[in-house]
């Protein structure tokens, strides 16, 4: 069983306690949650990435150089 | 002159801990400071911090956090979030044995009854090529002074045994 620590900072008690079933169902909200973000994040990061080597890839069948590219991206 | 005095610290025992709760926070300083020592036992080289006031799970943080890693920099935000996100300050169970992430956070102006902010800054060292530096910032919607500050880390990952928060107090005056 998960559990959490406590400090009472008035009295310094350290106390360790359980986490309820409701504390354990929005852990695994969060994780389901934040993975789910995760991954969206990624794809985002990732057709990004994509469209930019596609737009380079466009650029030097125009003609464009490496150098020329690289300008018109900085 | 500025007075800097621990109010308490915590060290996680054998069995690990889902998160560290600092609970009756004195409202007798001016800022509070947390040093923070920790390693998690999340599959990853490194884990996220996270931290929450006043027991608000609600979605009234809003966090931005950039961090690099030596060869790569990335900028991310949470907002609004249920926690702070203060990016990868924790290490994970990947990363070199006997490595604990630090970082620092600072909450200014705590017993205010205006919104909070809170500044974090991190380093997970790994003894490798691989380290991440990580910069927060993020301000929680709340108003009430704080009187509780609960530091975890993502999805269900555990703070490992020895992991340690310190809390600080400063007095400006």
């Amino acid at each position: 069983m998960a559990t959490k620590l406590v400090v009472d900072c008035s009295t310094g008690i350290t106390t360790e306690v359980e986490l309820t079933a409701e504390e354990v169902a929005q852990r695994e909200a969060d994780a389901a949650a934040w993975a789910a973000e995760l991954a969206e994040r990624e794809a985002e990061a990732t057709a990004k990435a994509e469209a930019k080597a596609s737009a380079i890839a466009k650029l030097a069948a125009l003609g464009l150089t490496e150098g020329e590219v690289a300008a018109i991206l900085a | 002159m500025a007075t800097y005095k621990l109010i308490e610290s915590k060290t996680v025992g054998a069995g690990g801990a889902a998160s560290i709760e600092f609970t009756s926070i004195p409202q007798t300083y001016t800022d509070l400071v947390f040093a923070v020592y920790v390693r998690t036992d999340q599959s990853a080289t490194i884990s996220n911090m996270l931290f929450q006031l006043n027991s608000d799970t609600g979605s009234n943080y809003y966090s931005k956090v950039f961090w690099g890693n030596g060869s790569s920099t990335t900028a991310d935000y949470a907002e609004p979030a249920t926690y702070f996100y203060a990016g990868p300050a924790f290490s994970g169970s990947v990363s070199t044995a006997t490595f604990f992430g630090n970082a620092s956070i600072y909450i200014p102006n705590y017993t205010g009854s205006t919104v909070k902010t809170a500044l974090t800054e991190s380093i997970t060292e790994d003894d490798a090529t691989t380290r991440y530096n990580a910069l927060s910032t993020g301000r929680w919607t709340g108003t009430a002074a704080i009187t509780s500050v609960k530091v975890f880390s993502g999805g269900s990952a555990n703070l490992v045994q020895y992991s340690t928060i310190s809390l600080y107090g400063i007095k400006k005056s």
